[in-house]
């Protein structure tokens, strides 16, 4: 998968070596009864800051975290939690770190990729759809991007560091997702890129009485029209700005999601995604049972999801079917209409029913990275990556682990407090 | 996981044959249990480890179990050469989990004024895919509520999820508690919930007074039939001879005359004054929630709200009701008051989405499991309604979340296990590992919590229902 509109970010310059207890600007307020610890703390952290400026080495980006063990790009939880992070990136996984380095160490702790939901509707600011007419070539899901939502807040506290904006189902095109982080290097929620994949939807809420399409045939129809009428080149109605992101996908060169709920869905997007040499994900898919042989080898992956506890077992095992004839599975959550920590909730449901634990750890975090073309950007632990680390106290695909520390960009944006004060 | 058989056999020229055939493998794959026979082999599962459902761990333990009930538990039980071995190095065995809020096969909800519903009859035993959903999860008991919207919805029962053939003892406890719900019907305003708590409040009051009109009815009867006796005796003194201070003698002890009496003494003889009291008309929910108010039978409420919460317990302080309170968004609130009352807990609710709701859900959050133990209140775990007829109850998962949310792991494994069994007044039948107690278990890959944690199979009375390696269940041959 190839990056898709680079944002380039500088790192934070001008702080110095911030242990890792004043670096924490991003925490929740602190309640004045703790006052006094927070005082020791305080102290000591300035004992720290004299010394490492004493020393004169600390290297203001760089610092170590430590854990017992980490989420490897195979999603195997491998023993040495050791990460190097310098600026905005990992620089070093395992082996030793440098010595003179301020260390934010976690004993016992699994560092995990920053959970990633490649579906949601998080810090949305009004709809996330037209409703006039099927095809919204215009629609960027950056423009209902809310970045002072309190919702990003508790879903970074559950662990989730991406989230792509995606338009909702009801538009047979319904726009270009747009891919966000609960925290920046400013410590806000930021914008990663406008450039996602494109949203399309074959399910039932795109068939409207008072609209074309009026019917999946219909639906089908319009949307080759609007292929053919793209893919020759000649200018469409719609005269989109800048590179129109329909043509783009039409060209085969970006990315599209479509909800693709029923089998003959999916097959409905192979057919497609051969005929014009579309790269299609078919997303929200339940009916693997029929499918899952099919699409193997035929499309990027596959999006299942959003489900929790009360997910009838059909949807539950389509993930592990699906993974078991080797399609890559991404889970999404749906926030914010889901609970903070769906993401998890879901790949724990799916691996109880046959989903392999790798799989279902890499499906909330490399795969949809991979699937929204941010891949070699984040969702994986490896030097070169985007520092977004969950600090988890055991394997984050067992519900009874506490997210312990987020770390986006490099800078923690979140730590739990003791236990019972997690709000 | 046992898919049905989607190849059907191709038809042949003997048609009657395959048509045997065919009736076969649908028995087996659409029953999806094996005949059932009076005698059964007896089964040991081997060597694994044992979480009995007291919070006692046996490593390397074995169960033995025959006959529909458990018969040994322990490191050093031997079973026979006759016993069916089941090899459990690694495995987990739990007793069969128990749902505690639940609407399993729950066709449908009783009506807002009928306490003397049963939730037993309205169990669709032929829910094959509901109840395979609940093995699925370990599940081998489930509590049903009689749910209703808002007021009194009938007498919840305990059940066990047998497999069809063997439904004679599938209710294990006819009558849990009397069930009511309190503002289910979509979204009450504040008014609304006035008219709720005032109508639950209304309806122990309508009891209370149906019990003293009976009264009333009770001592004007014996009043009457006192003096119908007394006026005989009278009658036929006065066809033998006339006598006096009779009828004080024939009194029974400690009851004395009242001034009516008297005066019904001297005219005597105006025969049509003496009437006999009207009986006042029975009323079998009055009935039904007397006997919650002289504690034969609890009140369970289900409730989605901290305001009605609070509502509840001000009904049960004010008729000393017991109480056990199901839903329940927003409890931890009232976690002090709930400890303070012994008041228990069945949460069965879903997880609340992130996003911020305008109703009661906004009260809810994920650790308030592990807020109403630390409180000291007893917790359970209910799948609730679940609104997809094959959703399963995830019990082990809820477990697991609230956990990781702060609740102690053996307390979150009590809870559906002994616990649970304890509170629905069914330990002397489920919940643990015990000799004696029903053969209701589960073998699971992993702990129960733990994340790859999946049902191997499930013994229910003994007959193994389910097994997820894709075999059908084993008989006892």
């Amino acid at each position: 998968m190839r990056s898709s509109g680079s944002i380039g970010v500088s790192p934070v310059t001008g702080s110095i070596g911030v242990p890792p207890v004043t670096g924490s600007i991003g925490v929740p307020p602190v309640r004045s009864c703790l006052s006094l610890p927070i005082m020791a703390v305080a102290l000591s952290a300035v004992v720290l800051l004299m010394t490492a400026s004493a020393n004169g080495q600390a290297d203001s980006a760089r610092r170590v975290l430590q854990a017992a063990a980490y989420v490897d790009a195979e999603g195997q939880i491998a023993k040495g939690g050791v990460l190097v992070i310098d600026g905005e990136k990992i620089v070093q996984l395992g082996g030793d770190p440098p010595a003179d380095l301020p260390v934010d160490a976690y004993p016992g702790a699994v560092l995990c990729p920053g959970l990633i939901d490649c579906h949601s509707a998080l810090g949305a600011l009004g709809g996330l759809s037209e409703r006039q007419q099927a095809v919204q070539p215009r629609v960027n899901a950056r423009d209902a991007f809310d970045r002072y939502a309190r919702q990003l807040r508790l879903a970074l506290a559950a662990g989730v560091t991406t989230f792509a904006l995606a338009p909702d189902d009801r538009n047979l095109i319904g726009g270009q997702m747009a891919i966000c982080q609960t925290a920046g290097p400013d410590g806000r929620p930021r914008l990663l890129t406008n450039a996602g994949p494109l949203k399309l939807s074959l399910s039932a809420q795109t068939f409207r009485p008072d609209r074309d399409p009026t019917s999946r045939s219909g639906a089908l129809g319009l949307l080759r029209e609007t292929l053919e009428v793209l893919g020759v080149g000649q200018s469409s109605s719609f005269a989109p700005l800048g590179d129109d992101p329909v043509a783009a996908f039409a060209a085969g060169r970006l990315t599209g999601f479509v909800t693709a709920p029923g089998g003959a869905d999916v097959l409905a997007c192979l057919q497609l995604a051969q005929d014009y040499g579309l790269r299609l994900v078919p997303i929200h898919t339940v009916d693997a049972r029929r499918v899952a042989e099919t699409v193997a080898g035929r499309v990027a992956g596959i999006v299942i999801g959003p489900f929790d506890l009360t997910t009838g077992q059909r949807a539950a095992v389509a993930a592990g079917l699906f993974a078991r004839h080797g399609t890559p599975v991404a889970i999404a959550g749906g926030l914010p209409t889901s609970p903070p920590d769906s993401l998890r909730l879901a790949a724990a449901v799916a691996a109880r029913a046959g989903l392999a634990p790798p799989a279902a750890r890499r499906a909330i975090t490399a795969v949809p990275a991979e699937l929204l073309g941010i891949g070699d950007r984040v969702g994986e632990l490896s030097a070169g990556h985007q520092a977004d680390v969950v600090v988890f106290s055991g394997d984050p695909l067992d519900l009874r682990s506490r997210v312990l520390a987020v770390y986006v960009a490099g800078r923690r944006a979140y730590w739990a407090q003791a236990a019972g004060e997690q709000r | 996981m046992t898919f049905l058989p989607h190849t059907v056999p191709a038809p042949r020229r003997r048609g009657g044959r395959s048509r045997c055939l065919l009736a076969a493998v649908l028995a087996c794959g659409v029953l999806g249990t094996p005949p059932l026979r009076a005698q059964m082999r007896p089964v040991a599962i081997q060597d694994a480890t044992l979480l009995v459902g007291t919070g006692q761990t046996i490593e390397h333990g074995t169960v033995l179990f025959g006959d529909g009930k458990i018969t040994a538990v322990g490191q050093d039980v031997k079973p026979s050469f006759l016993a069916r071995k089941i090899a459990g190095q690694g495995k987990y065995v739990t007793p069969g989990l128990i749902d505690a809020g639940s609407a399993l096969g729950l066709r449908f909800q009783s009506g807002a004024n009928a306490a003397t519903a049963q939730a037993a009859d309205a169990f669709d035993r032929y829910a094959e895919d509901d109840i395979r959903a609940a093995w699925r999860d370990g599940v081998t008991a489930v509590c049903l509520p009689a749910r209703t919207g808002s007021g009194v919805g009938g007498v919840g029962a305990v059940l066990r999820l047998l497999p069809r053939g063997d439904s004679a003892d599938l209710v294990l406890k006819k009558e849990v508690a009397l069930c009511a719900g309190l503002g289910l019907d979509g979204r009450p305003g504040p008014l609304a919930r006035v008219r709720i708590a005032e109508d639950l409040r209304r309806r122990f009051q309508l009891a209370k007074e149906y019990r003293e009109a009976w009264d009333d009815y009770a001592d004007s009867l014996k009043e009457y039939e006192e003096k119908l006796a007394e006026r005989a005796k009278k009658e036929a003194a006065g066809k033998e001879k006339p006598t006096t201070n009779q009828a004080a003698g024939d009194k029974k002890p400690g009851e004395q005359k009242s001034p009516e009496e008297a005066k019904g003494d001297k005219k005597d003889e105006q025969k049509d004054e003496l009437k006999k009291p009207a009986e006042p008309a029975k009323d079998r929910n009055a009935e039904m929630l007397l006997r919650v108010l002289d504690g034969g039978l609890r009140l369970w409420v289900e409730v989605h709200d901290p305001a009605e919460i609070a509502n509840v317990l001000d009904l049960a302080e004010q008729y000393n009701v017991a109480l056990i309170v199901e839903g329940a968004t927003g409890a931890h609130l009232l976690a002090a008051r709930l400890a303070r009352m012994q008041v228990p807990v069945v949460l069965s609710e879903p997880p609340t989405p992130l996003a911020y709701l305008a109703g009661p859900e906004r009260y809810a959050r994920p650790d308030d499991v592990a807020i109403l133990q630390k409180a000291g209140v007893q917790v359970y775990f209910g799948s609730g309604r679940l609104d997809s007829p094959t959703a399963s109850p995830q019990l082990a998962v809820r477990a697991a979340r609230a956990v990781g949310y702060g609740l102690d792991a053996n307390a979150a494994l009590l809870a559906m296990t002994g616990g649970a069994a304890r509170l629905l007044g069914v330990d002397k039948e489920i919940g643990r590992l015990e000799s004696g107690l029903q053969a209701d278990l589960v073998v699971w890959s992993d702990h129960p919590l733990a994340p790859n944690a999946q049902v191997e199979r499930v013994f229910v009375g003994g007959h193994e229902v389910f097994r997820a390696d894709g075999h059908e269940p084993e008989g006892e041959e």
